[in-house]
C-alpha cells in the first residue's frame, strides 16, 4: 500500500458534489438507496464504504448523472443533475469532461477495438486536435504500464489489465473528479500498491475523489473521510476514518467486518 | 448442516478409461459451435499466426486494403466464367501464402459452409426444367408429361451444362468473395477496416454502427462460448444422457440468457460512453499513415479490371 498521504481536509466552500435525501430503487422495486444525504467538498477524498447490495455503486451513478433519483436532488458543481441539465449545450459536455467515472465491471467500459482507441476515445469526444491526442495517449500508456498491449483488443486482456486500460481512458480525459466504483478489486497486490500510490498522487494535485470500496485498508490508507453506507440503505456514518474504522460494532453492523473477528478494524493497524 | 450427499465418503476408486467413445455432441450444439467458430474467426476474434503482426499484408495500410479488396469483389461479382474466378481465388490463396497466413485453414474456412450451402440451392438451377439447354445428364425421358393426381412432371428432366455452368460459378463467385474477406480481416484489425470504409467517403454514422455491431457479435461470441464451457463442465454433459431434448432445451435458455446479458451490457456500455463525453458523433483515431495508401487498391483495380476485360474481349476467354 501506499504511504499515508491524507491531508487536512479543505471542507470550507461550496461542495462540489451534493446529495440530497436521495430515494432510488431499481424497478420501482428493489431498494438501493433510502434517504442518503451527503456532501463531498474540492479536494476530498472520500471512501464509501459498505457490503454488497448496499447501493454504493447506484449512489456512483448518481453522482455520474446516468440515474436520477425518484426522490431528492443531486447536484454537482451546484447545478442540479436533471437530464435537462445534463443534455445542456455548456453544462453537459463541461460536466462529462470533468467528472470521470470508472466503472465496477470492466467489461462493459471497454468497448474499442484497440487499447489505444480506448484511451483516444474521451479525448476525441472533447475535441482535442489529433496531435493532442497522441500525446494523451502516450503518456497514459506509459503511466499504467500499458505500452507493449497498444494494439490489443481490451476484451482479450486479463482482469487486472482491463481495469488498468479503463483507468487509464478514465484519466485521459484529465477529470478533476473522479468516481471510482471498487477500483482495487481484482488487482494483484503490486498493481493494488501502484494504484494507490497513484490515485494518492492525483489526490496531492488536487482532484477530488469518491471511491466506493468494501477495503477497509484502502480506505484507511487513501480516504480524508469515510461514508459508511448500511445494508438498509442509507448512511450509517460519516467522517473521518480513524473514528469509523476503529468502530468494530459499526464496522459488524454494516457487513464490513467478519463477525469472527474479535478484535476489530481498528486493532490491526 | 451439509446435505448427507456432500458429506459421505468417496464412491471407491475412478474408474480407468475403458476405450468407448461418449455419444457425440448433438447436431444442434455442434452447429452452433460451428457457428462460433466461424464467427469467432471471420471476426478476427482468435489470433491467426503470421495474420495481424506479421506479414507484409497485415503491415500495408488498411485504407488500402479495404479499397483493393472491395474492386477485386466487385470483379469476382462481374465475373461470368469460372476459369476468370479460379484464377482470382488462386490470386486469393497466393497472397495469403506470400504473407505468410496459414492457407489450410483459410481454404478450410472458404469452402466448407457456406458454399455447400449455396450448392444445395443453386442445384434446382442445373436442371433442363429450370435453366433449358445441352442436356448433360438424364434424369428422365418418357417423352411426355407425366401426371401424378393434380401434379405435372415434365416429360424430360436433365441436368444441363449451362446450368452446371452457371450453378459452378455461383459456387465459385461465393468462395472467392469470401477468400478476401477473410483475407482482409485475418490481415487487419476492424478498427482499420472502419478507417477504410471512412476513407471511401462511407458515413460516420453508418461505420459507427458497423463498429458496435461487430464489438457485440464478438461479445456475443464470447457469451456463446462461456455457456458452452460452463455446461461442458458440469457432470451429465458429458455422460452421454443428454439427448437432442436436453440439448434444444439448453439452447432455448442459452439464447434467452445471452439476450438478457446482452441487454444489461448494452445499457452499461451506453452508460461507461456517455460518462467519456459520447454525444452521438463518432470521432475515430487517426494514427500516422503509412506511405503510399494507393498503390494496393492500384494493382487490385489493374488485376480486376484485367480479368474481367479477359471476358469480354474477342479472342480472351
Ligand atoms: N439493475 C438492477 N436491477 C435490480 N436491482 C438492482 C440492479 N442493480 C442493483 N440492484 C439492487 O440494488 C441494490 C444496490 O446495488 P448496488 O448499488 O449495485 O450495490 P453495491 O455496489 O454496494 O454492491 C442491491 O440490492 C441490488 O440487488
Ligand atoms: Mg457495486
Amino acid at each position: 500500500m501506499a504511504e499515508p498521504t491524507k491531508q487536512g481536509e479543505p471542507k470550507q466552500g461550496e461542495p462540489i458534489l451534493q446529495v440530497e435525501d436521495v430515494w432510488y430503487r431499481y424497478l420501482g422495486r428493489f431498494p438501493a438507496l433510502a434517504g442518503v444525504s451527503l456532501a463531498v467538498y474540492p479536494g476530498e477524498f472520500l471512501a464509501v464504504l459498505g457490503a454488497n447490495g448496499s447501493g454504493k455503486s447506484t449512489l456512483l451513478r448518481l453522482l455520474a448523472g446516468l440515474i436520477h433519483p425518484e426522490r431528492g436532488r443531486v447536484r454537482a458543481f451546484g447545478v442540479e443533475l436533471r437530464p435537462e441539465t445534463l443534455e445542456d449545450a455548456a453544462f453537459g459536455p463541461a460536466f462529462r469532461a470533468r467528472v470521470g467515472v470508472l466503472f465496477q465491471n470492466p467489461d462493459s467500459q471497454l468497448f474499442n477495438a484497440t487499447v489505444e482507441e480506448e484511451i483516444a476515445f474521451a479525448p476525441l469526444q472533447m475535441g482535442l486536435d489529433q496531435g493532442e491526442v497522441a500525446r494523451r495517449v502516450e503518456a497514459m500508456l506509459a503511466l499504467l504500464d500499458l505500452g507493449h498491449l497498444r494494439d490489443r483488443p481490451p476484451f482479450q486482456l486479463s482482469g487486472g489489465e482491463k481495469k488498468r486500460v479503463a483507468l487509464a481512458a478514465v484519466l485521459a480525459q484529465g477529470p478533476e473528479v473522479l468516481l471510482l466504483d471498487e477500483p482495487m478489486a481484482g488487482l494483484d497486490p503490486r498493481s493494488q500498491d501502484h494504484l494507490a500510490d497513484l490515485l494518492a498522487e492525483l489526490h496531492r494535485h488536487g482532484r477530488t475523489i469518491v471511491m466506493a470500496t468494501h477495503d477497509l485498508d484502502a480506505a484507511r490508507f487513501l480516504a480524508g473521510r469515510v461514508v459508511v453506507l448500511g445494508e438498509d440503505h442509507r448512511v450509517a456514518a460519516d467522517g473521518p476514518p480513524e473514528a469509523i474504522l476503529r468502530d468494530t460494532a459499526l464496522l459488524r453492523a454494516a457487513n464490513l467486518i467478519s463477525a469472527r473477528d474479535r478484535r476489530g478494524a481498528g486493532a490491526r493497524e | 448442516m451439509l446435505p448427507e450427499w456432500l458429506t459421505r465418503p468417496p464412491a471407491g476408486p475412478v474408474p480407468r478409461p475403458a476405450g468407448r467413445r461418449v455419444r457425440r455432441r448433438s447436431f444442434l450444439a455442434a452447429t452452433l459451435a460451428a457457428v462460433q467458430a466461424f464467427l469467432a474467426d471471420a471476426l478476427g476474434n482468435g489470433p491467426v499466426e503470421g495474420g495481424r503482426d506479421g506479414g507484409w499484408l497485415a503491415r500495408a495500410d488498411p485504407r488500402g486494403k479495404v479499397t483493393g479488396v472491395l474492386l477485386l469483389l466487385l470483379a469476382a461479382a462481374l465475373a461470368r466464367e469460372a476459369r476468370t474466378l479460379l484464377a482470382l481465388h488462386l490470386l486469393a490463396v497466393a497472397l495469403a501464402l506470400s504473407t505468410g497466413l496459414p492457407v489450410g485453414r483459410l481454404l478450410r474456412r472458404v469452402w466448407i459452409g457456406i458454399p455447400l450451402l449455396t450448392a444445395a440451392i443453386a442445384l434446382p438451377a442445373t436442371l433442363s426444367w429450370v435453366r433449358p439447354g445441352e442436356p448433360l445428364l438424364w434424369l428422365w425421358r418418357v417423352g411426355e408429361e407425366v401426371r401424378l393426381g393434380p401434379l405435372a412432371l415434365p416429360g424430360e428432366l436433365a441436368v444441363t451444362r449451362q446450368g452446371v455452368q452457371g450453378a459452378l460459378v455461383l459456387v465459385l463467385r461465393t468462395g472467392t468473395s469470401l477468400g478476401y474477406l477473410f483475407l482482409l480481416t485475418w490481415t487487419t484489425r476492424f478498427s482499420g477496416i472502419c478507417r477504410g470504409l471512412r476513407a471511401l467517403g462511407v458515413p460516420p454514422l453508418f461505420v459507427a454502427i458497423l463498429a458496435m455491431t461487430h464489438r457485440y457479435l464478438v461479445v456475443l461470441v464470447q457469451l456463446l462460448e462461456e455457456l458452452f464451457t460452463a455446461r461442458r463442465a458440469r457432470p451429465g454433459a458429458v455422460a452421454g444422457a443428454a439427448g437432442a431434448r436436453p440439448a434444444q432445451a439448453f439452447v432455448a435458455g442459452a439464447i434467452g440468457v445471452l439476450l438478457h446479458r446482452s441487454e444489461v451490457l448494452t445499457r452499461e456500455v451506453h452508460e461507461a460512453m456517455v460518462t467519456r463525453g459520447f454525444r452521438g458523433e463518432v470521432r475515430l483515431y487517426a494514427r500516422p499513415n503509412r506511405s503510399r495508401p494507393w498503390l494496393l487498391p492500384l494493382l487490385a483495380g489493374l488485376v480486376g479490371a484485367a480479368a474481367v476485360l479477359s471476358e469480354r474481349l474477342p479472342g480472351g476467354g
